[in-house]
């Protein structure tokens, strides 16, 4: 997996010690994706439970390429800070101020980052979720896999409690995914919300205040 | 009990004034109504109602906007419980009940002619109740569509050996739409369908428990549904058991009072699904609502309505 390196040394925790915020916030957000990482590999290894310990856990592979993402978005930071950090030479008659464009870039990328955030939080409680589906599930589950059941040779009755216990697992999984799906879009529309003000131009006419003379 | 319960749970959110000013509205209503359907629809409508989908409807809007209850969502309220009478009605002649909340039903004392005309005279009433409200006349059109669909799903799927996953999908489509309907009329948003579903699964699910438990709580025994091969909650927890299944899946007759002791036996198993339900409600409410206080007491005092 390619580690993005905004400023050549990146390893867990090196983003919160930079200067610029912007970049530092990113590198933030990618170590808080490797930490989910982490911790999912956790999880998963203890629900296995003596399974093949050395086996890349299936949320890991997920992870990944938004921490690809994150390390990217890392990079394009720092990249401007560089730019905007060098010495330009004076804008030309009617273009913008470097200052504007710093503050606008800054305008754009904190919401990408705070848009990239929300993702990673739903993801992360996701998984979560879902560990803890499959956990309460495991006891009546075992079942399901036993060789009486593979083999079907295992009385009817059995047959359908499993087959409930598998549709409710199901259920909950499709359930889960549906929650955090309607989580995230209802937090990236208080953030589209606010974007959409803060880009709002005042009107030049000032407040409603129609200018009527007497005719008489 | 029950009633004192729902009266608690009014004014703890403080729709007391609400609840009364939609009780004037009914009895205004019913006066107004045609002659020779008013006595039929007094016996219906001016008596003990918990009035909890009106309630629902109130706790749902003020989950999302702190203001005084406004003239559409009272529309609403009213013409919920119009509808939701339609739905006893036409459930206590299927049932073949003889009676509810301890009084005759409207078709035991007035007829099935009568009881039949009278329901579809309320649904006409209903829709002109609702006005120019366009979105409340979607909805209430999907919740008569859904109610019919439930009705002939549960009684397709009697007597057969199905699972508590089967419950809910019935259940989430008889009760279960009633209730997601009531949060989709008092948020206006959609946010809280999901919530509504689940209260009403766990509000189907209470009077399951509540009807093996042998009590009238939510106005209506367990015969009915033990005679006719009903899938309630208990009845799917127990028919994993082969014996309780022969006995469920036997035609008319059987041994009803064998297949009630394996009922009674599954109650704390049944019990424990409702507290998981009610968790799931609680979610729904934290993750949807600006004030979820309000739904969450609705949970509350439904779980509350299998333990009495």
């Amino acid at each position: 997996m390619r580690m993005s390196n905004a400023e050549g040394t990146v390893g867990p925790g090196s983003g919160r010690s930079r200067q610029d915020p912007v970049t530092g916030f990113f590198l933030a957000m990618r170590d808080a994706w490797l930490a989910g990482a982490v911790l999912k590999e956790a999880l998963t290894a203890s629900s296995i439970g003596g399974g093949n310990q050395e086996a890349t856990p299936p949320g890991a592979g997920l992870l990944g390429p938004m921490i690809g993402v994150l390390g990217a978005m890392a990079d394009f930071a720092a990249a401007n800070r560089q730019r905007f950090d060098q010495p330009r030479a004076e804008p030309e008659a009617g273009s913008s101020s470097r200052g504007e464009d710093d503050a606008a870039t800054t305008d754009l990328l904190l919401p990408i980052g705070h848009a990239m955030m929300i993702a990673a939080n739903r993801s992360v409680s996701y998984w979560i979720g879902l560990v803890q589906i499959f956990e309460s599930h495991q006891a009546k589950l075992a079942p399901v896999v036993s060789v009486e059941a593979i083999e079907g040779s295992a009385p009817e009755s059995e047959r359908l409690i499993a087959a409930d216990e598998l549709r409710a697992l199901l259920r909950e999984v499709g359930d889960l995914a549906t929650r955090e799906a309607r989580i995230l879009q209802n937090e990236l529309s208080i953030l589209d919300e606010s974007l959409t003000q803060g880009f709002q131009q005042p009107d030049p006419s000032g407040s409603y205040n129609r200018r009527w003379r007497s005719k008489v | 009990m029950q009633e004192q319960s729902a009266q608690s749970v009014i004014a703890q959110l403080g729709f007391e004034s609400e609840m009364a000013q939609l009780r004037e509205r009914i009895t205004h209503w019913v006066a107004g109504c045609s002659e020779e359907l008013r006595e039929a629809l007094e016996w219906q409508f001016l008596t003990g109602s918990k009035y909890f989908r009106p309630l629902t409807i109130f706790s749902c809007y003020r989950a999302v906007d702190q203001g005084p209850i406004p003239e559409l969502i009272m529309q609403s309220a009213l013409v919920i419980e119009l509808f939701h009478n339609v739905s006893l009605i036409i459930d206590d002649i299927v049932d073949r009940s003889p009676a509810r909340r301890g009084r005759a039903t409207m078709h035991t004392k007035f007829g099935e002619l009568s009881a039949l005309m009278t329901s579809g005279y309320i649904v006409a009433e209903g829709y002109l109740q609702l006005k120019d409200d366009l979105t409340g006349i979607a909805l209430f059109s999907e919740l008569l569509k859904r109610l019919g669909v439930a009705e002939c799903l549960q009684w397709r799927l009697r007597r057969q050996p199905l699972g508590v996953e089967d419950w809910r999908k019935i259940a989430g489509e008889d009760t279960g739409s009633m209730f997601e309907i009531c949060a989709c009329l008092g948020d206006r948003s959609g946010q809280l369908r999901t919530f509504g579903g689940l209260l009403g699964l766990l509000y189907h699910g209470c009077d399951d428990v509540g009807d093996v438990k042998g009590l009238a709580a939510l106005g209506g025994g367990g015969e009915e549904d033990l005679r006719d091969g009903i899938l309630t909650l208990p009845a799917a927890l127990a028919i994993r058991d082969p014996a309780a299944a022969k006995l469920f899946c036997g035609s008319e007759g059987g041994d009803l009072s064998e297949l009630g002791r394996y009922f009674v036996a599954k109650l704390p198993e049944a019990e424990n699904y409702l507290d998981k339900i009610a968790e799931e409600g609680r979610i729904e409410a934290r993750s949807f609502a600006v004030n979820p206080a309000p739904l969450i007491a609705l949970i509350e005092q439904t779980r509350l309505l299998s333990r009495y």
